[in-house]
Formats: structure tokens, C-alpha cells, sequence
């Protein structure tokens, strides 16, 4: 018996292979995806492990100079015999500036410390070297691809320019490009004698970090614990030098984007799976009744089914996963070649993810088809018999007004929350509006129809009326419309918040009247580094600035970013407009007289405030009244401030930024940098911070576009094959019209009005989901970067119109073609 | 009395495996106005063929069918639509009711598709609905009423349009005696009261009586 029962069910599978196929490709994109938006993150972490693994070899712990220490280098022997440490040695680290002769620069990483512990702890290969046995004085060692590249040999002098001045080094090493020397991208990696680098950089023998390795099998946290206390007086961080797991949770956020459009692409896939084991339940129906009316038992033709999604799970897991390893390398592909100087990534699978994927895989296919399954194996064995699979209408109404009152909570929950949680409490109103959605997709189509009749009746007369009533209550119809809207929604999610990035950086840096910004991430960002700035070669005027996120403190929300700035050259550096004031300059003055601000449009309808108002703005200790100026038109930030209040109120000891003015950015960029020395920081020109920007947006929207395109693909075939599945459906019903009078043409006329009705349908309900979720992400930027003006772009919403329309119409050419040729005859007759 | 309905050297053949097979052979059928036909005959001997043949549901291999003088063999799909909406009430043994549809728009169907207002037949809808005994259901949707309740639609559907033509194949076979004798016995008012002409396929000689003429076919033939 139950070989003739899996037999039945292995030729229906093969019979509708239309279906089948969808099954297996919505699960198989799903997993792709959901495999390489997990590995993305940890291929970059995975690069940047093994890139500080070359540079750290085995040494596990760093110490350096704190940000309390005015000093830049510390002695290495000040770490004292532990017994868990087997080395210890001084590290210092320079660049310095190889003239090319061609228009760009090369810049060398100089790296100097102990070369016998290094040879130690990170070996390197010397692929040629000259008879000294000593490595001293203006020696160095540079590796292969370098001396290739600039036609360097040994005992060939090269000149390094350091902190300004030139220096001739020899070459008497050239050394394999590999650990020290094997990651050269962005510079190009030399090895000097320390003693040299300690007189050039005036070190007096000291390092400016202390690199330790500990004895192996030692607990490398406990002895890091012990140096911290050992080390107090000395001013000193102690960390582990390569934290892994520090590394990929940094790199999560990479992750974040890639994993939401990965579990809209899994809802959908839920949403293909269930509605298409709804169709098989209901067509194998009855014949399962017939074999459980000759004695299979329930569990087992439940268990058959089962089975068979089952089979789905594992065949779409075991495709999915390596197309997911395909997808990952072409998006690391992407990556790279766009950043040509940057990091090659390597691809990092994990085998906990390819686990984790396919169980995603099985389990996704498992319950999508489970809950039908289910429900049909609860049915009366007559019931089974005479294949009836039709749920009571009252319970279906009930369900209808929680999953109502669910969406409408998700839609308001992001509004009444405290700022602090909007994040976490708005990505999870996203997801939920767009799974409620589908679900009331129903619902809105009779509310919208019985709308919609009136109209159609005057616009396409009786045909009209009749097609309208055709889409009523149709679930192939409503499951279209909700594969529409998901898909739709999606993609314009991704296309409106791209271009609205785009334009947010563009703007951003149309007003600027300066180069350069910089910032430090590890140095304090005060007067004296003003100062220092200031004697940089090439800086001009430079202008500071502080940012805060503020937050009204009566309503609670959040208003944005206040920027502080300095009156007196902000209009040389920034063209900052007021509305309806042409000369901004007293205006500006004013934000230091008193605590007066400007404000955005935004944030003053946000709030329901006008000019002239005084907001209470909450401060870490208590809050402070705020006069509302004038209404701000340019882009800085979306509160304008004077520094002075924003320091002092907001307790802000550092500047977010720093402007510079210079006549030649790219050297002054690079003479920034070298003041910085090894201290971590960002400084760039403005121009290149807009490309770099514009790309590392361009490619990660890029990425994401690709992502939404594979969901909407899953959604066309789901479509089209719901559109097959419903002229299958309605063949008798078809022949019935036909019977009483329905010509061809009016046949063709209602299923068109059909199609346009139900593709704008998609369309309108995409454009609302879109909408809803962009404004609970206004929520969740403002609470976390600021206000972000989002772009509904016009242009956008009738190309989804449109694109709706134009997916639906192509749905419904093989069913209109097979509807001119139905035989009523065939199709009443042999029922 | 004209004819209603005429077919002349009525030939049917099915093609099925590369057989030809003959299902009405050389049939000559003529209907006059106000008569109630049965067509009856064991299984396979091609009634319901030669009814649909009559509808227009189906072409005839060869031969002609005239309704009203008109060959329906020649016409195109327009026509044919038209006539299925003016000219002819089906009735089927499975009622054949669109089940998105409610009572009153299920029976107004072929004067909608025929592009008329629903509001003119405001009067039609009621007296029809009364014949058939079914005013108090008249928003229900099928698969809300019995089989016999169904079948009452069907037939007003058949009638909304007042067709000079009413056909029914096997319009009892789905129902109980009971419910069937009473279907019957509102086809025979209609075809005495409102004078249709009526053309039934059935397999009940009980049925056959409440006509005035029965048609014998066996193996594609008259008898």
C-alpha cells in the first residue's frame, strides 16, 4: 500500500513540474541567500583576523600608551618576568613617503623591532639577502613584489621620506611576500633596523606598543587581567592582539541589511510553500481518501506527505548552499574589484552555517508544508473521502480581526515607545507589518472591491462588474496580490532608501567651503590637537564642531543631531541657509548669546513646533530651555547650536569633527595623517570621502538590489504559477460563463481587467507596505543617526505601478490563451 | 406551429487514439414552438451530444442546425455568444452555477454579459424568482443552498432572458424523486404558462411523461 501511495505522490510531483520547480526554487534562492548574508561578516572578519595574524604573528597580548599618557612610547621593560610570558619586544611602526616618480606616491609601513625575537615569533623568508650578518644602521628589507614593482635590487638605495625628512635606506634583504610582508594593498611593508627607526623618531629606545607572547596553553585573559593590574601606573591599554569574536560583532552590521532582505526572501518562500501544499493538499484529497478508505492509516499518509516537503528541504539545502557560496564570492568579488587598494576578502565558510542553512533549509520547507498537511489529517475520514478542505467562515473572520489589530499595532508600537528601544522594537514592527500584511491581504481585497464595483460598473460595464467580482474572494488572486506587494515593497524599500543616501551624501557636501575632515579615533579631540593641527603644512583655517543626539524632553522623542558649531567662521566653512533670512551671519551670532537654535523643517513639524518656541532639551543631567531661531535650509546636522552651550550642557570634552581649510588637500590629507602618526583616525578630502561614501553605498545597495531582484524573480514564478493553478481552477467555472453567453472577447476583456486590477492592486498595497515600513525606519534613523529626509521618490511608485501591472498581464497570457481554446463541453462534461 | 430548432443529416465523430468513432449518425431532428421534447436513450447513444449540438455548445462533423432558420454551425463565436445569452436557456445535471456569485446575479448573468442593466430586469428577476420559489433566497450564494434550490436556479437563468428555446441535460439526475418531481412539474408550468419550448435529455421514463413527444436515440441513431 504504501508503495502505491509513494508512487502516486513521486508521479505527481513529476506531473506538475511547475510546481515542483517553484517549491524548489523559492527554497533554494532562500537558503542561497540566508547562507551568504550569515558568511559575509565572517569572511570579513575571517581577512582581518589573518591580516593582524601576519602582522602579530604569535605574539598574543599588545600594550600601549592610554589616552591619559602624554607620552607617545613606553619601555618594553616595564612587562617584568611572568611566568606565563615566553617574549616580549618593542614595536615601532612609522610610514614613510617613497617617491615614485610617477604622479602617486608610494607609502611604506616602516617596521622595526627586535628582528631576532621577530624571526621568533613571525618568520619570514629572505629571498635574497646580502653577506651582513648584522642588521643595522640605513639598512632594509623589502619584499619581492615591491622591489618587482620599482625595479629594486639589492644594495640599491631607496629615499623614504619620514615626518618630513628624507632618509636613504640600503636594500639588504628582499624577503618572500608572505605573513609580515603579505599584506601590501594599501601600504607596502619594510622591514628597518629599531635602532634607526628609535633615532628617527626620537624614541630613546622606547616602543610605541610592546607586542607579548605568552607560554602557550597559558588562559590569555587572565594574564592580560594580572599586566592591567601589574601595568596601572605605567598608563597603559593591555589588550589581546586579535580578538576575533570582537572583530565579527563589529562586523555584524554588515551583516544586518543582507539578513533582513534574506528573511523576507524565507517569508516568501513560507508564503509560496504553504499556499502550494494548500493546492496539493486539496487536490490529493481525495484520492488519499480513497487509500485511507481502503485501510492506510491517517499517520501515514501524513507522514507520506511530510516526506515529500521533506525531500524539498534537503534537495533545496543541498543546491542552495553551494549557490549561496557562489553568491558570497561574487559579492566579495564585487567588493574587491571596487577597492582595487583595499583588502582582497577571502571567503570564510563556517561549517556551523552550512548546518545552520540547511536545517533552515528542511525546516522552513517542513512547517510551510506541515500546518496544511495537518489540517487536512484533521478532517473526518469522510470528509477526506469527498475531498472537502474548506475551513468555517466565522473562524476565519476571527482570525482576520487579531491579525488586523496585530498590523495596526506594529504600524503604532514604533511611535509610543521610549527612543532607547525603537530600534530593536522598529526592525521588529517591519518584519511584522510585512508578515500581516500578506495575511490581510484578503481582507483588504473584499474592503477594496466592494469599493471598486461602482467604478468598474460605469468604467468597464458589466464586464467590469463582473471581473471585480471574479477577484472577490479568490485566494489565488489575494496570495497574487500579496506575492506583488512583498516583492514590490521590497525592492522599492531598497530603491528608496539607495537614493536616498545617495542624495543625503551629495547634499551633505554641497554647501562645504572646506577640504578636509578629520577626526581621531584614539587621540583626544581638543584645543591642543587644534593646535597641532594648525602647524600641519598645507592646513589653513580650521574650523571645529560637536554633534549630540538630542532628545525633546516632554514628548520623549528624539529630534535629530545637534550640531555645535563656532558662529564666527561657520559661513567660511559651511553656506548655511535660514529661511526667509538673507543675511545669516547675525543669526549664527545669536546661537551664542543665549541658548538659541536652528532647526530643520522636519524636526519642526516632527514636534509641532514653530519659529519662536522653546523646547526643553533633555541633557545627561536634567534639561535645558532652547529657543527655536529660525528654520535651518541647509544640510549640517539637524539642529544648529553654538559650540559653547552644546560643550557645556552636553558635558563634551571632545570635537566630533574637525574642518581644514587647504589649498592642496591631498598633501595636507597625507601630512594629517603622519601627525597622527600610529594613532588610529580618519582623514580624508571631502571629494574623496564623497566617492568613497558614494561607493561603499553604491555597493552595499548594489548587493541589496541583487538580493531584492532574487525575491521579486520568487515572486514572478509564484505568480505566474498562481495564475495557472486559478484558470485550472476556473476552467469549469469559465465554461460555465461561456455556456450562458460569455464570448471570447468579453472572456479576454474580464481576465485583462482582472490582471490590471490585480497587478495596481499589488502595486498600491507594495506602495503602502513601503511607506509604512519607511516611516518606521524615519523612527529608527532618527533616533540612532539623525534626521534622514526620505525620498519618496514619485517617479519610483509608478514604475512598481506599472511593473505590477506588467508582472500580472505576462501571468495571464498562457491562461488566456488556453481560456479562448477551452471546449465548454470537455470542461463541464468530464468533471 | 413553426420549427424552433432543426437539425439536418446531423453527423458527430469523436477521434480518440487515431479511432474514429461515430457518435450520431445522419441525425433529423425538428422542434416545433411550445413543444416539450424528451431525448432519451441507454448510455452512449449520444443524447447529450445531439443537445449540445442543438446549444451550440459543440460543432457537428457535418449537417446543419438551424435555430429560429439560422445555421448555428456557421456562426461565429460572437454570434454563438449571443445567441447562448438571447436565444437558448441551459440547464445542466450538475446546475453549472458560478458559486462567487449569488442567487440574483447567478440568474441576471446572461443579461449582464449581454450588456444590459441589471435595473430593467427588476420585474423579470421577481416574477422568475417567484416561479421558481426561491424570493427569499434570492442573496445566497450556491454552495449556501440545496441541490434542488440549485437546480431552481439554473432554471431561472435559463428563463431570465425569456430564450424561445429552453434545453436541460438530465435536469433531475442529480436529485432525489422528490425534489426531481417537482423540478419537472415546474418545467412543464413553464412550457404551458410561458409557453418555452423545451428539448430534455433524461434517462427517466417518469420524467419523459411530463413532455409531449420523446425522441429514441440508440447507437448514434433515431429509433
Amino acid at each position: 500500500m504504501m508503495q502505491i501511495i509513494l508512487k502516486f505522490i513521486i508521479k505527481n510531483i513529476q506531473e506538475n513540474k511547475f510546481r515542483s520547480f517553484l517549491i524548489l526554487l523559492a527554497i533554494i534562492l532562500s537558503t542561497a541567500l540566508f547562507f551568504a548574508s550569515n558568511a559575509v561578516s565572517y569572511s570579513f572578519s575571517k581577512t582581518i583576523v589573518a591580516q593582524m595574524k601576519s602582522t602579530y604573528g604569535e605574539t598574543d597580548i599588545v600594550v600601549k600608551p592610554n589616552k591619559d599618557n602624554k607620552a607617545s612610547y613606553i619601555s618594553e621593560y616595564i612587562v617584568k618576568n611572568h611566568p606565563e610570558i615566553g617574549l616580549v619586544m618593542g614595536v615601532n611602526q612609522v610610514n614613510g613617503i617613497y617617491e615614485t616618480g610617477s604622479d602617486e606616491d608610494e607609502t611604506f609601513t616602516l617596521f622595526a623591532t627586535d628582528i631576532d625575537k621577530l624571526k621568533k615569533v613571525n618568520p619570514f623568508e629572505l629571498i635574497e639577502k646580502t653577506d651582513s650578518e648584522v642588521f643595522s644602521g640605513y639598512e632594509i628589507i623589502i619584499s619581492s613584489s615591491t622591489a618587482e614593482k620599482y625595479h629594486l635590487g639589492l644594495g640599491d638605495k631607496i629615499k623614504l621620506s619620514v615626518k618630513n625628512v628624507n632618509y636613504k635606506f640600503k636594500i639588504t634583504g628582499i624577503a618572500a611576500p608572505s605573513m609580515l610582508f603579505g599584506s601590501e594593498q594599501q601600504n607596502r611593508f619594510a622591514l628597518v633596523p629599531k635602532k634607526t627607526l628609535d633615532n628617527i623618531l626620537n624614541t630613546s629606545g622606547r616602543s610605541s606598543q610592546v607586542y607579548i607572547k605568552s607560554i602557550s596553553g597559558s588562559n590569555i585573559k587572565e594574564v592580560i587581567a594580572s599586566l592591567k593590574s601589574e601595568l596601572k601606573r605605567y598608563k597603559v591599554d593591555v589588550d589581546e592582539a586579535v580578538n576575533s569574536a570582537d572583530i565579527e560583532s563589529q562586523l555584524s552590521t554588515i551583516k544586518i541589511p543582507f539578513m533582513a532582505i534574506s528573511i523576507l526572501v524565507l517569508i516568501m518562500s513560507i508564503f509560496i510553500i504553504y499556499t502550494s501544499f494548500k493546492v496539493i493538499m486539496a487536490e490529493r484529497l481525495p484520492i488519499i481518501g480513497t487509500f485511507r478508505s481502503i485501510g492506510a492509516t491517517e499517520k501515514k499518509t501524513r507522514n507520506i506527505m511530510l516526506n515529500e516537503s521533506l525531500a524539498y528541504g534537503v534537495i533545496g539545502g543541498c543546491v542552495g548552499i553551494p549557490l549561496g557560496i557562489a553568491i558570497l564570492a561574487g559579492m566579495l568579488g564585487v567588493i574587491s574589484a571596487s577597492n582595487p587598494r583595499g583588502m582582497d576578502i577571502e571567503l570564510g565558510i563556517q561549517m556551523g552555517n552550512v548546518i545552520y542553512s540547511f536545517m533552515v533549509a528542511v525546516g522552513v520547507s517542513f512547517f510551510s508544508a506541515y500546518i496544511p498537511i495537518k489540517k487536512a489529517s484533521k478532517l473526518p475520514l469522510k470528509d477526506v473521502i469527498f475531498g472537502k478542505l474548506e475551513e468555517d467562515g466565522y473562524g476565519k473572520k476571527k482570525k482576520y480581526k487579531l491579525k488586523v489589530a496585530i498590523l495596526i499595532c506594529a504600524i503604532v508600537i514604533p511611535y509610543i515607545v521610549p527612543s532607547s528601544l525603537v530600534i530593536p522594537v522598529g526592525v521588529l514592527s517591519i518584519l511584522v507589518i510585512i508578515i500581516m500584511l500578506l495575511q490581510v491581504v484578503p481582507v483588504l481585497l473584499r474592503v477594496v472591491t466592494f469599493m471598486l464595483e461602482g467604478i468598474y460598473g460605469s468604467l468597464f460595464g458589466n464586464q467590469g462588474v463582473l471581473a471585480i467580482k471574479e477577484i472577490k474572494g479568490n485566494d489565488n488572486i489575494s496570495q497574487n496580490i500579496g506575492l506583488l506587494a512583498l516583492s514590490i515593497s521590497t525592492m522599492l524599500f531598497v530603491y528608496i532608501l539607495s537614493g536616498t543616501m545617495e542624495g543625503l551624501i551629495t547634499n551633505a557636501s554641497q554647501g562645504a567651503k572646506y577640504e578636509i575632515a578629520t577626526m581621531s579615533m584614539e587621540q583626544e579631540m581638543n584645543k591642543s590637537l587644534l593646535n597641532r593641527l594648525k602647524t600641519v603644512s598645507g592646513v589653513g583655517k580650521v574650523s571645529l564642531l560637536y554633534k549630540v543626539v538630542a532628545k525633546d524632553k516632554d514628548s520623549g522623542q528624539s529630534m535629530g543631531a545637534i550640531i555645535g558649531i563656532n558662529a564666527n567662521d561657520e559661513l567660511d566653512f559651511y553656506d548655511t541657509r535660514v529661511r526667509d533670512v538673507a543675511d545669516v551671519k547675525p543669526l549664527l551670532d545669536k546661537l551664542h548669546e543665549g541658548r538659541n537654535i536652528l532647526v530643520k523643517e522636519a524636526v519642526l513639524s516632527k514636534l509641532n513646533l514653530k519659529v519662536g518656541d522653546t523646547i526643553n532639551i533633555e541633557l545627561p543631567k536634567g534639561y535645558k530651555p532652547y529657543k527655536i531661531i529660525g528654520i535651518l535650509t541647509s544640510a549640517t546636522g539637524d539642529i544648529l547650536a553654538g559650540y559653547n552651550y552644546v560643550k557645556t550642557d552636553f558635558k563634551q570634552t571632545d570635537y566630533a569633527s574637525i574642518r581644514v581649510k587647504s589649498d592642496t588637500p591631498d598633501e595636507t590629507v597625507k601630512a594629517i595623517k603622519e601627525m597622527y602618526g600610529d594613532n588610529r583616525n580618519f582623514t580624508a578630502t571631502l571629494k574623496e570621502t564623497v566617492v568613497t561614501m558614494k561607493n561603499m553605498f553604491g555597493i552595499l545597495f548594489g548587493i541589496l538590489k541583487g538580493f531584492a531582484a532574487v525575491l521579486l524573480v520568487i515572486g514572478i514564478f509564484g505568480i505566474i504559477n498562481n495564475l495557472v493553478i486559478d484558470f485550472l481552477q476556473r476552467r469549469r467555472v469559465i465554461a460555465m460563463y461561456k455556456s450562458v453567453g460569455m464570448s471570447k472577447a468579453q472572456l479576454t476583456n474580464i481576465m485583462i481587467i482582472k490582471a490590471v486590477t490585480s497587478g495596481l492592486l499589488g502595486g498600491l498595497f507594495g506602495i503602502t507596505t513601503t511607506i509604512l515600513e519607511l516611516k518606521v525606519l524615519d523612527k529608527i534613523m532618527t533616533a540612532s543617526v539623525g534626521i534622514v529626509p526620505i525620498d519618496y521618490s514619485i517617479p519610483l511608485f509608478i514604475t512598481a505601478f506599472v511593473a505590477g501591472v506588467v508582472i500580472t498581464l505576462i501571468g495571464t497570457i498562457a491562461p488566456l490563451m488556453r481560456g479562448q481554446k477551452l471546449q465548454i463541453i470537455e470542461a463541464i462534461k468530464y468533471e | 406551429m413553426g420549427s424552433v430548432i432543426e437539425g439536418k443529416n446531423i453527423i458527430k465523430e469523436f477521434t480518440l487514439a487515431d479511432i474514429v468513432s461515430r457518435i450520431l449518425d445522419q441525425i433529423n431532428v425538428d422542434v416545433l414552438e411550445g413543444e416539450f421534447v424528451s431525448i432519451m436513450g441507454p448510455s452512449g447513444s449520444g443524447k447529450s451530444t445531439l443537445l449540445y449540438l442543438l446549444g451550440g455548445l459543440d460543432k457537428p462533423t457535418s449537417g446543419e442546425i438551424l435555430l429560429k432558420g439560422k445555421n448555428i454551425a456557421i456562426m461565429n463565436d460572437e454570434e454563438k455568444s449571443i445567441m447562448r445569452r438571447r436565444d437558448i436557456g441551459f440547464v445542466f445535471q450538475f446546475y453549472n452555477l458560478i458559486p462567487n456569485l449569488n442567487v440574483e446575479e447567478n440568474i441576471l448573468l446572461p443579461v449582464l454579459l449581454d450588456g444590459k442593466s441589471a435595473k430593467n430586469f427588476e420585474e423579470e428577476l421577481d416574477e422568475i424568482l417567484h416561479i421558481v420559489g426561491l424570493n427569499e433566497r434570492r442573496k445566497h450564494t450556491p454552495r449556501e443552498l440545496s441541490g434542488g434550490q440549485q437546480q431552481r436556479v439554473a432554471i431561472a437563468r435559463a428563463l431570465i432572458n425569456s430564450p424561445d428555446l429552453i434545453l436541460a441535460d438530465e435536469p433531475i439526475g442529480n436529485l432525489d424523486s422528490k425534489t426531481g418531481t417537482e423540478i419537472m412539474e415546474l418545467f412543464k408550468r413553464i412550457n404551458t404558462e410561458k409557453k418555452k419550448t423545451i428539448i430534455q435529455v433524461t434517462h427517466s421514463q417518469e420524467a419523459a411523461r411530463y413532455g409531449n413527444r420523446v425522441i429514441q436515440l440508440k447507437d448514434g441513431r433515431v429509433i
